[in-house]
């Protein structure tokens, strides 16, 4: 019996140890079933340059779509359109354009700009380090997309900077410190903008339109060298570096690829030969622009669709035989007893949503009139004044104006500031940063706000972060006021 | 050589008994040694045989064609040598003629063939002389060797085959019992008593001396009772010494039910197990959950192992969105495709003792299937068939035309006297206002038709058995005008091979099920709502649909869709066994599964409205096609001895699995013609739809152990536990060790329980406690992942963007089951008491924790110490209320009572649907404040408590809403009396769940045109100052959102208890004397019917699954014969 029991132990033990065996090198192995084999993800997507490429062109589908500050509904040139004085909201049932028109953001109710910024840095952030450290890419691909990633979060962080002043500024993908990071002061963010964009001017392809496979092509709707220099034309504007703006603006006007389209009707289309950067339409819902459907009233029903009049302030403001006004504003006079009239933009003139055939109209981010007002400003700043007023008029002439002289500084900067808001008005906020920028904000807002029937006060210049990130990151403090 | 015949005359007692039992008895024959009672006198056949020969060990090859005993004697004699020496009398009594094959045998197994029925038993005696005699007429103990022959047979005499027969205490090979439940058994001296299991039945222990002749064993039922052999978590046990908490449902409940799929027969069988039907359409799928939600995020479905095989329960991939399920395209429960006359029992396992050993699967219990095995003994053809109706079960009451245009009306007046509009076709004259169609009945008042075939084939010698069955299901479309069928043909097979003496044994067993579905994903429900009464003719005289110019949008377009599913399902086991040593067994099972659906949904021309036709609509299909396939390997070793006073089992193991799955979805659109609509590349645009391409892979590995330890029969230590990981977890955390422990202390058999407390004939405590994991996540979401960028290629390259940020902690969810049992047996086993209390704690719960956006996203997946408790208690009580000869009554009586709370959540953020202290699917709605009085709009309170018809969807949602159930249960009774069965069950849930006006507040708008409502809706406010339910009929727009808050708030939602007839049976059970001559082993006819009646407040929809787009489950009725041959 003893002897048969150890036998079998011994047996039993040969059996276990063998089995341990097998099972202990195939433990680790056996669970290895690497990542999907048909998304790509963080292990293979910067493997080829097909994924790189992917990625950053998912970044500009991303934008194109997006309704979050580039284009439509939640856009900036709707919303701080509204917050201004160029729109007004139809329907105060709409509360996301209420809010912005009434410029009563709360901490609850704030607009969608900072998550999709945030987001969009994050894809920088990542795809940066991603593609530095991939030896797999081919030089030049990874060289230009790392440029244009760099533009991106340049561009990004402009903006935040703008609506929210200090802002927290991530430059990894580690989302265990980004969660914690506090307010870095605008000035650094801005050294960063400006870094990063002077890298991206270094790098991005010089005076043609490259995509990401490298083919040189006619629509311009990636960043080259020229959509750097436009955007640090405009942040050495925002940044008094009067000097650097001028040099970078001239560097615009100076060169045969960009001018004025004489035909108004002509500036936001494709192969407008005005537009420095433009995205191409991706939207299955818009085949153009968004903006378009949002701005652009032709039914009774716009108010429910969310479509958006011009504000009187505007109107009244463009001299008799503005062309501006003719090209770029409409009237719409409702079929309903009693009929109104309103007032539209119309720089982009394609509203439907289901037109046939290729767009023709992209929505447009950089163009060069702005380049001409930008160096207006800054060579008024260093007192060209002559050299200004020759800007003001190049733009004022193609609206079928007449020229104006130098006069005195101050003089010239309402002059420029009046210019811009003609010409840029519905585009990108800029009526709201120009106002913010020169400190004008508070005064004009606060007869807007006696109009709009709201009230102002002077936080609200800059908007609050969402309550999700002030609960989730103990280190970063609500905007001022909110 | 020929010599002396002498010839006995023997009066045997026997006599009047076996004619009493005329063939179908027994005859015991005892072969005495020593046999020195000779009463008879005896003609002697003088042989010359050779020497030292023994009637167990000679062969002979000897046939006889049709002779009477005397002359089958006289012929085996001239052949063997033997003499062999008789009651002349009673073998001249043997009328029968003797048929035997010619074939070799030993003389004794040509004699046992030849005795058969005779009452004659014999004994060799000396070297060549054989006695036979009358039986029994002797002292058993008297005997050194006895065979003892006889028949086993059920409570309702139908005779069991594959009975195992063994002298109590022996280690011999068994004998089994064959087709017609004969068997044989050789006795040694000493050994008294006989002891017959079976599954299924309880274990039978007859003394050998108070053996009858003639000799019929019958078996009872084990339902219920303590020894039944119980299969678990690798390896099987019985109820007695059960330390973990489990409950077994056996084939002979699962026949009653005629659903095609298993979960219906589950609901309300097992405390503890919640199963809701989604629909009434067939495929069904099932929300089946086991003693509460433990998760938030992660599944909660329960974990699937078919013959050791682990199943993938749940849906599968389909464009049919007739489901709940958390994503609406999938379709089909995946149990539906495991015939349920194939299952043998299922055993749903529930705490942590019965499920750790399946670690970080285990959390939401496990549910083992067994499927039935091949028996031994002649080939038994089995035939059942059954066809049947279903139906709704509730009928819909809608207002008629005359109603309907007043609603309309008056709800013109309450808006400012609203113009009639010139779309207003209902009202306008455009449509007839006369005209009048009750949509509910003619859409879903219809029948279906199902029927039901299975065959069998099943036997085996003692070395080998085998089964082969075979099904076809047909399933007609309640919705007439959709038609179609559901067809499912489906064949199990089963080998085995080995014995209780052979070191190697096999079990193949398999399962092949092709699912043909070609009924339209259309669920009529949905459009009773949205048509006026007054609608025009849905069909053209020509046949063609109406669309009345233009005015009418037709639904039966839906009809039009074109459908083909395809589902293939194959499970097959293989358990390979090597006995190394007596107390230790090595084996394996292999297993691999297949699932694939082959699905086109085609949207023909016929089915787009001439005005979207117009528009340029073209025919578009969908695509589907997934194959799922998994296979594993476990190795396992068993040890088994006794130690001490006590027996020792156990075990240790290794499991190898893996998952692969591909899927493409697709869409192709712009067909010219219907005739393509089959063809994906047919069309003009080619799309990913749904899924879209999706391919998985999951690895699974992990050793497991179990040690137990069985004291006396009275204590019993169970200690387990599973050391595994899961590839769905993230690089740092996947492998975690699960330990459970169980004891069981068999009180009734102490001395003192035993002489105090006699009418408790078993008692015996549980309590277990362990660790189980739940990994029901998704693949690969540890990883960042990169997903298509919708809209066009930007300048043609396809964008991607990151979806998530990265866990590589990403673990398993923990529950910490606790377990405490008691089970009881009162007045000899007579009535039955079980009952179990339990406390689920779930931690490192998966969660996506609040990130700040400047990480790029909200949130990233995270085990966090939240915490979810389920805790609750069941009572099972049965008993045999009534049990003699001709009656028998039982009773089942079961109780489930649970709670769910989420018990912590860190930063649990306002904007979330979970509320701390609450169950974790809690709904936050809107608290109700009735309708204003003076503006007839239905109010809400705010969030300051103010009231208002425009409540905020963030801040307003103050009240919230339980719908877990408060209790559920069944009661079900059973009669037999004599061939005749009826049983049937009443389940009953109370619980809370959207309510009738919920539902149709979300979805019924009165008013507007088209839409329809129920009579309860007239109890509308009409005038200022007017009390009421229902809102005021409108057709603004403004009216319509605030109707539609109602369906988020506390009023939209209210008790959906109901009580419901889930289950009746009807049977009959032929005589065998009736079935016998109609060359027939068994007969038997019966009535079955699922969900007949349903007891409720709930209102005009199905309670259990409260739609008004969905059909509840049918009431199905079917008739049927079972005949064995």
């Amino acid at each position: 019996m003893k002897k048969s029991l150890s036998i079998n132990i011994n047996r039993v033990l040969l059996l276990f140890s063998v089995c341990i065996l097998c099972a202990g090198q195939g433990c680790k192995k056996a669970l290895d079933v690497g990542p999907s084999k048909v998304t790509l993800n963080d292990l293979n997507v910067y493997s080829t340059d097909g994924g790189a490429q992917s990625v950053v062109a998912g970044l500009y589908m991303r934008m194109s779509n997006s309704g979050a500050y580039y284009n439509g509904s939640g856009s900036l040139s709707l919303l701080l359109g509204l917050a201004s004085d160029e729109l007004v909201n139809p329907n105060l049932n709409n509360q996301s354009n209420s809010a912005a028109y009434l410029n009563n953001y709360t901490a609850n109710t704030s607009p969608a700009f900072w998550t999709e910024m945030y987001r969009e840095i994050f894809i920088c952030n990542l795809a940066i380090k991603g593609m530095t450290e991939s030896k797999l890419l081919t030089s030049t691909v990874k060289q230009q997309l790392i440029a244009e990633l760099k533009f991106i979060r340049a561009f990004n962080y402009f903006y935040a900077v703008n609506l929210y002043g200090d802002v927290p500024m991530p430059l990894t993908d580690d989302y265990e410190l980004n969660n914690t990071l506090s307010r870095t002061p605008a000035s650094e963010v801005y050294r960063q903008i400006v870094n990063d964009l002077l890298d991206a001017q270094g790098s991005l392809p010089d005076n043609k339109y490259v995509n990401g496979s490298g083919i040189v092509g006619t629509e311009r709707v990636r960043p080259n060298k020229q959509v750097a220099t436009a955007m640090l034309a405009r942040v050495y504007l925002y940044l008094g570096d009067w000097k650097n703006a001028e040099a970078q603006a001239s560097a615009l006007i100076g060169n045969t690829n960009y001018l004025l389209e004489p035909n108004l009707n002509q500036v936001f289309l494709k192969g407008s030969r005005e537009v420095i950067w433009q995205l191409q339409p991706v939207s299955s819902t818009y085949l153009n622009t968004a903006d378009g459907y949002f701005l652009i009233i032709n039914n009774n029903s716009f108010a429910t669709n969310g479509q958006l009049p011009l504000s009187n302030l505007l109107t009244q403001s463009f001299q008799t035989g503005d062309n501006r006004a003719i090209n770029w504003t409409g009237k719409y006079q409702t079929t309903t007893t009693p009929s109104t009239a309103y007032n539209f933009a119309f720089k982009y003139k394609i509203s439907s949503l289901s037109a046939s055939g290729a767009a023709t109209e992209y929505p447009t981010i950089l163009r060069l009139a702005e380049q001409y007002l930008i160096r207006a400003e800054a060579r008024a700043n260093q007192e060209n004044l002559n050299g200004a007023a020759e800007d003001v008029s190049t733009v004022r002439r193609r609206a079928g104006l007449e020229g104006i002289t130098a006069s005195d500084k101050l003089t010239m900067f309402s002059v420029i500031e009046r210019e811009r808001k003609l010409e840029l008005f519905s585009e990108w906020g800029h009526r709201w940063f120009d106002l913010k920028r020169t400190g004008r904000l508070n005064a004009v807002m606060t007869a807007v706000s006696a109009v709009k029937g709201s009230s102002w006060a002077e936080y609200k210049s800059l908007f609050p972060v969402p309550v999700n990130d002030i609960l989730a990151n103990p280190n970063i403090t609500q905007t001022k006021g909110y | 050589m020929q010599k002396k015949t002498a010839f006995a005359t023997w009066n045997s007692y026997v006599q009047n008994k076996a004619k009493r039992y005329p063939k179908l008895l027994l005859l015991m024959k005892i072969s005495i040694i020593n046999c020195t009672i000779m009463l008879f006198t005896a003609q002697l056949f003088a042989a010359s045989p050779s020497k030292g020969q023994e009637i167990n060990s000679s062969n002979v090859s000897f046939g006889l064609k049709k002779e009477n005993l005397r002359e089958a004697l006289k012929k085996l004699g001239e052949r063997t040598g033997f003499i062999f020496v008789y009651p002349s009398e009673k073998v001249d009594q043997q009328s029968g003629q003797i048929i035997l094959q010619k074939r070799i045998r030993t003389v004794a197994a040509t004699l046992d063939s030849m005795l058969i029925g005779s009452g004659l038993g014999y004994k060799q005696q000396g070297e060549r002389t054989v006695v036979l005699f009358a039986v029994p007429d002797s002292k058993i103990s008297d005997v050194q060797q006895i065979v003892i022959s006889g028949y086993v047979v059920d409570e309702n005499k139908n005779p069991l085959s594959g009975v195992v027969i063994r002298a109590k205490g022996s280690q011999r090979t068994p004998s089994i019992s064959n087709i017609t439940g004969g068997f044989q058994i050789t006795l040694q001296q000493g050994e008294e008593s006989l002891e017959f299991t079976h599954i299924g039945f309880k274990t039978k222990t007859v003394l050998v001396k108070n053996l009858k002749s003639p000799t019929v064993i019958v078996m009872q039922d084990a339902v219920g009772t303590l020894d039944e052999v119980q299969v678990t978590a690798y390896g099987s046990t019985t109820k007695r010494f059960n330390t973990g908490d489990q409950t077994t449902i056996t084939a002979k409940e699962i026949e009653k039910y005629p659903s095609g799929n298993v979960l219906v027969a589950l609901q309300g069988s097992v405390p503890g197990l919640l199963i809701t039907q989604n629909t009434g359409t067939p495929g069904s799928t099932f929300n089946v959950n086991i003693r509460g939600l433990n998760s938030v995020n992660a599944g909660s479905e329960p974990f699937y192992v078919i013959d050791g095989v682990p199943y993938s329960g749940g849906s599968f991939t389909s464009f049919r969105g007739n489901s709940l399920s958390p994503n609406a395209s999938q379709a089909y429960d995946a149990l539906s495709f495991i015939n349920p006359q194939d299952i043998e029992s299922i055993n749903v396992l529930k705490d942590a003792d019965a499920t750790a050993i399946y670690g970080s699967r285990a959390a939401n219990g496990v549910i083992l299937i067994t499927t039935k095995k091949g028996k031994t003994g002649k080939p038994k053809f089995d035939l059942n068939l059954f066809t049947g109706v279903r139906q709704m079960n509730r009928s819909l009451d809608l207002l008629d035309t005359k109603q309907y245009l007043e609603m309309r009306r008056e709800a013109k007046r309450n808006d400012n006297n609203a113009t009639v509009l010139s779309t207003d076709y209902d009202l306008n004259g455009t449509w007839d206002t006369t005209r009048y169609t009750n949509f509910p009945n003619l859409f879903l008042g219809g029948t279906a038709h199902s029927s039901n075939a299975q065959a069998s084939v099943s036997g085996g010698s003692s070395e080998v058995q085998y089964l082969v069955s075979a099904n076809y299901r047909n399933t007609s479309n309640l919705q007439k005008f959709s038609g179609g069928s559901d067809q499912n043909s489906s064949l199990h097979f089963n080998l085995n091979t080995g014995n209780a003496n052979s070191r190697f044994s096999m079990a193949f067993t398999g399962g092949f099920t092709y699912n043909k579905n070609d009924m339209p994903p259309t669920d009529l429900l949905q459009y009773i709502g949205i048509l006026a009464p007054n609608s025009p003719a849905l069909f053209k005289d020509d046949g063609t649909l109406n669309f009345e110019n233009n005015t009418f949008n037709n639904p039966l377009t839906t009809t039009k869709l074109l459908a083909n599913t395809s589902i293939y399902n194959m499970t097959s086991s293989l358990v390979l066994g090597y006995k190394i040593l007596p107390e230790l067994t090595f084996q394996t099972t292999l297993g691999y599964n297949k699932q694939s659906v082959n699905e086109v949904l085609g949207n023909p021309t016929s089915s787009i409205t001439p005005a979207q036709l117009a528009a340029g609509a073209k025919a578009s299909s969908r695509f589907t096609e997934d194959n799922k396939m998994y296979w594993s390997i476990e190795p396992l070793v068993t040890y088994a001895r006794s130690l001490g006073k006590g027996n020792l089992s156990a075990t240790i193991g290794w499991s190898l699995q893996k998952q692969h799955s591909d899927a493409q979805q697709l869409q192709t659109t712009g067909y010219s013609s219907d005739l393509l609509l089959g063809s994906v590349t047919s069309g003009t645009t080619i799309s990913g739809a749904g899924l879209g391409v999706a391919i998985n892979d999951y690895k699974y590995t992990a050793a497991f152990g179990r040690v137990n330890y069985n004291l006396d029969d009275r204590y019993i230590l169970n200690l387990s536990g599973r050391y595994d990981g899961s590839s769905r977890f993230g690089e740092n955390r996947r492998f975690h060790f699960f330990p459970a422990a169980g004891a069981a202390w068999i009180f009734s058999s102490e001395d003192f329980f035993k002489n105090h407390i006699p009418f408790v004939s078993f008692g015996k405590l549980r309590i277990s406690y362990g660790i189980t994991g739940n990994d029901q996540i998704s693949n690969y979401s540890y990883y960042t992942n990169y997903s298509l960028v919708s809209g066009a290629a930007y300048q043609g390259i396809p964008g991607v963007s990151p979806n998530n940020l990265p866990n590589p902690d990403l673990s398993w969810e923990t529950v910490a089951k606790s377990n405490i049992g008691i089970e009881l047996k009162f007045f000899k086993d007579r009535i039955g008491l079980e009952s179990n209390y339990f406390i689920n704690n779930t931690s490192d719960v998966i969660l996506s924790s609040a990130l700040a956006s400047t990480t790029g996203f909200t949130g990233v997946s995270e085990n966090q110490p939240g915490k979810i408790q389920n805790k609750g208690f069941d009572v099972m009580l049965n008993a045999q209320n009534i049990k003699n000869e001709d009656f028998t009554w039982s009773t089942t009586f079961l109780f489930t009572r649970q709670r769910n709370k989420l018990k912590d959540y860190p930063n649990l953020s306002p904007a979330r649907q979970i509320i701390l202290g609450q169950a974790v699917n809690v709904q936050q709605v809107f608290r109700y404040a009735g309708v204003n009085q003076q503006t007839g709009f239905y109010e809400f309170y705010d969030v300051n408590g103010k009231t208002t018809s425009n409540p905020n969807q963030v801040t307003d949602r103050t009240g919230f809403v339980n719908t877990t159930p408060n209790y559920f249960g069944s009661v079900s009774n059973t009669f037999t009396y004599k061939g005749f069965s009826l049983s049937f069950m009443f389940r009953y849930v109370k619980q809370v769940g959207t309510s009738v006006r919920g539902v149709l507040s979300g979805s019924v708008f009165p008013g507007f045109p088209g839409y329809n409502i129920p009579p309860v809706m007239l109890d509308r406010w009409q005038k200022p100052g007017d009390v009421a339910t229902y809102q005021k009929f409108s057709t603004n727009i403004n009216a319509l959102i605030i109707q539609s808050q109602l369906a988020r708030s506390d009023a939209g939602f209210g008790d959906a208890s109901f009580i419901r007839l889930q289950n009746a049976s009807l049977g009959y059970q032929f005589p065998l004397k009736i079935a016998n001559s109609l060359k027939l082993k068994n007969l038997r006819i019966y009535a079955n019917g699922e969900n007949l009646a349903t007891i409720s407040g709930y209102g005009i929809l199905d309670p259990e699954n409260q739609s008004l787009s969905r059909v509840g489950p049918l009431r199905t009725l079917v008739f049927g014969i079972q005949a064995s041959l």
